[in-house]
C-alpha cells in the first residue's frame, strides 16, 4: 500500500495540503452561495417599481452589507450626457462624516464627463474597470488631496474598484466599490462575484430608469388630457352660447313672437333652425366623445320602465312616418321592462338607430322596433326596408365621422357622422353589445343589448 | 298663486340671451328681474325672496358655483329663494355635480332648450312645490 511507504512527515504534509484544498473549495463554494443570494436580492430589486434613486440605494446597501464593503457608490450619466451624478451611496455614520467634509449634498457632487483625470469618468468613457488606492482619483476635481486622504481614513478605504455600468455597450454610469483590503487580498472568487453582479446592477438601473421615464411621460399625458378636456368644455361653452341665441330667436320668429311671416320665410327659418340643431348636436357629441375617450364619461343610471322610452320614440317618429307614408311600429314583450341604465343615453341610442332607419329607407317603406328580454338582457332590434349596407362597409359603420349617406335623396338631413360611433360607445359603457345584419337593397337590422341591472 | 305673482330672477351675462329669457318669461306673465354679472346676482340672491332663479355658471366677477357656495355657507339669503335652477352652456360633470350638491334643483344646458321649453321647465320646477 502506498501510504506505508510514506514517512510521517510526508503524510502530514499531504494531509495539510488536502485540508487546505478542502478549505479553499469550501470558501469558493460559500462565495458562490453568497453570489447567488446577492443576485437573488438584486433581481428582486430590479423587478420592483421604485425610481432610479431608490433602486440605486437598495443596490448599494445590499452589496455593501453582503460583501462587507465600507462604501459603495453609484453614479449615473445625466440625461444630457454632460456629467456624472451620484444616485446613491452606502448609508453609514462614517460616510455621513465623510460627506460633511466635502460640505455638499450627495446629489450635487457632479463631475463633468470630459474631466478625464477622474477615474469614474474614465471607467464610463472606456467601458473598462478601473482600480486605484487613491480616493482622490474618484473625487477629483471636487476636493484636493488632503481632504480625500482624510475621507479615505474615516471610511477605512484602501482600494477602489470602479465598474462601468452599461446597457447594449452604452455607458449609463458606474459603480464604485470602496474596500478595506488591498486589491491583491481579494480572492479570485470575490472578484468573480463582483464581475457577475455588475450586469444585474446595470439592468436593474436601466429598468428603473425606463419605468421612471414611462411614468413621467404618462403623468405628462394625463395632464395634457385634462387640459384638452378643459379646453373642449370651455370651447363648447363658447360655441353653444351664440347657437343658443340663434336657436332661441329663430324659435321666437317661428312662433309668431315677431308678427306674421310668409310661408317662404317659415321654410327658410326651418332650415336655419335644423342647421343650428345639427351644430348643437355636433358639439354635444364631441363633448361626449372627449369624455369617453379620456375615460371620464359618467353614466347616470336610474331604474325605469323601458316601455316609456318606446312610447316616446313611437310618438317622436310618427309624424315623419306619416309624412313619408312609411309603416312604423313598435313592439315590446313583455309590455313593461324594468331596467337600470342611463335613461338619456338609452334614448339617444334609440333616436340615433331609429333616425338612421328612417333616413335610409325610401317612402312607403317600413321601420320597426322590437324590444324583448333574453337572459337578463334587454334586447332591442330596429329593422328597416331601406337600401342596406354593403358587406365591405359594415366594419366602417361604428367608426367616427363615417358617413355612408352619399347619394341619399335630398330629404335626408346629413348627420354628424358620430351617431353610430357614440351609440356603440354608450351600449358598451352599459356592458352591452351592438350587432348589425344587412343586405344591400333589402334593409338592415341593428340590434343592441343592455343588462337589465 | 298665478304666474303674475311669481318672481323670477334671470342671471345671464349674454345680452341677447338675457333679453330672450326676460321676454319669454314676461310673455308668460311672470314678474321678471334680471342681472348681468355674478356680483349683482349674489347681491340679489342674498336679498332673496325669488320663487325661482335661473342661474348661469360662467359669469363676470363671480361665477355661479361660487355664488351658490357663498349662499350656502357664509351668507345665507335673507329671504328664501324657493327654487334655483342652473341654466348654463357649461356641461362639465364636475360643475353639474357641484351645483346640485350646493342646492341647485336642476341643471339645464341652454342650447338644448327652446325658449318655449325653458318656460315649460320653469313651470315644472315651480309645480314641484317649495324645496325649502
Amino acid at each position: 500500500m502506498a501510504d506505508t511507504q510514506l514517512s510521517a512527515d510526508e503524510r502530514e504534509l499531504l494531509l495539510a495540503k488536502a485540508n487546505e484544498e478542502i478549505y479553499k473549495q469550501n470558501f469558493e463554494l460559500s462565495l458562490r452561495n453568497k453570489t447567488l443570494s446577492i443576485l437573488k436580492i438584486l433581481y428582486s430589486i430590479s423587478i420592483s417599481t421604485l425610481d432610479v434613486n431608490e433602486v440605486s440605494q437598495q443596490i448599494v446597501d445590499t452589496i455593501a452589507a453582503q460583501m462587507n464593503f465600507p462604501a459603495v457608490l453609484i453614479s449615473l450619466v445625466d440625461p444630457d450626457g454632460q456629467s456624472l451624478r451620484p444616485s446613491a451611496i452606502t448609508k453609514s455614520e462614517s460616510i455621513q462624516n465623510a460627506i460633511s467634509i466635502i460640505n455638499k449634498p450627495l446629489s450635487e457632487l457632479i463631475i463633468p464627463l470630459d474631466y478625464r483625470n477622474n477615474l469614474v469618468v474614465n471607467a464610463v468613457k472606456t467601458n473598462e474597470r478601473q482600480i486605484t488606492s487613491n480616493l482622490l482619483d474618484i473625487l477629483d476635481p471636487l476636493v484636493p488631496q488632503d481632504p480625500a486622504d482624510a475621507i479615505a481614513k474615516i471610511v477605512n478605504i484602501n482600494t477602489l474598484i470602479i465598474y462601468p455600468l452599461s446597457i447594449n455597450n452604452k455607458a449609463i454610469g458606474a459603480m464604485t466599490l470602496g474596500i478595506s483590503k488591498e486589491i491583491d487580498d481579494l480572492s479570485r472568487g470575490e472578484k468573480e462575484t463582483l464581475d457577475q453582479l455588475i450586469d444585474v446592477v446595470s439592468i436593474a438601473i436601466d429598468r428603473a430608469r425606463l419605468h421612471q421615464n414611462l411614468k413621467l411621460a404618462n403623468d405628462h399625458l394625463k395632464e395634457l388630457d385634462k387640459l384638452k378636456d378643459e379646453f373642449v368644455s370651455l370651447a363648447s361653452h363658447e360655441l353653444r352660447t351664440p347657437m343658443t341665441a340663434i336657436k332661441g330667436y329663430v324659435w321666437m320668429v317661428q312662433n309668431g313672437k315677431a308678427g306674421d311671416i310668409t310661408d317662404t320665410a317659415k321654410k327658410y327659418l326651418e332650415i336655419v333652425y335644423s342647421s343650428t340643431e345639427r351644430l348643437i348636436h355636433l358639439v354635444n357629441d364631441m363633448l361626449d366623445i372627449s369624455r369617453i375617450e379620456s375615460g371620464r364619461f359618467q353614466l347616470h343610471p336610474e331604474t325605469f320602465d323601458f316601455s316609456e322610452l318606446v312610447t316616446q320614440i313611437q310618438t317622436e317618429f310618427s309624424a315623419k312616418a306619416s309624412e313619408h307614408q312609411m309603416t312604423w311600429h313598435t313592439d315590446i314583450d313583455p309590455s313593461q321592462i324594468s331596467i337600470n341604465a342611463d335613461k338619456d343615453k338609452i334614448l339617444q341610442i334609440l333616436e340615433n338607430l331609429v333616425g338612421n332607419a328612417f333616413k335610409f329607407t325610401p317612402d312607403q317603406g317600413f321601420v320597426s322596433l322590437q324590444a324583448t328580454v333574453k337572459d337578463n338582457f334587454l334586447r332591442v332590434s330596429i329593422s328597416d326596408s331601406g337600401r342596406g349596407i354593403a358587406a365591405e362597409d359594415i366594419p366602417k359603420l361604428f367608426t367616427k365621422f363615417t358617413r355612408l349617406g352619399e347619394g341619399l335623396p335630398t330629404l335626408a338631413k346629413p348627420g354628424t357622422g358620430l351617431g353610430l360611433y357614440l351609440s356603440k360607445q354608450f351600449v358598451e359603457l352599459h356592458h352591452g353589445q351592438v350587432f348589425v345584419e344587412s343586405e344591400l337593397n333589402k334593409g338592415s337590422t341593428f340590434t343592441f343589448t343592455i343588462p337589465l341591472v | 298663486m298665478t304666474n303674475s305673482q311669481k318672481r323670477i330672477l334671470v342671471v345671464e351675462d349674454d345680452v341677447a340671451l338675457r333679453d330672450l329669457y326676460v321676454q319669454i318669461l314676461t310673455d308668460s306673465s311672470f314678474q321678471v328681474e334680471s342681472v348681468a354679472d355674478g356680483q349683482e346676482a349674489f347681491e340679489a340672491m342674498k336679498k332673496g325672496g325669488y320663487d325661482l332663479v335661473l342661474l348661469d355658471i360662467i359669469l363676470p366677477k363671480v361665477d355661479g358655483l361660487t355664488i351658490l357656495e357663498k349662499l350656502s355657507t357664509e351668507a345665507p339669503p335673507e329671504k328664501p329663494n324657493f327654487h334655483v335652477v342652473v341654466l348654463s352652456n357649461l356641461g362639465q360633470d364636475e360643475a353639474i355635480s357641484k351645483a346640485m350638491s350646493l342646492g341647485a334643483e336642476g341643471y339645464l344646458i341652454k342650447s338644448d332648450y327652446t325658449p318655449g321649453q325653458v318656460v315649460e321647465q320653469v313651470n315644472h320646477f315651480l309645480e314641484m312645490g317649495d324645496s325649502h
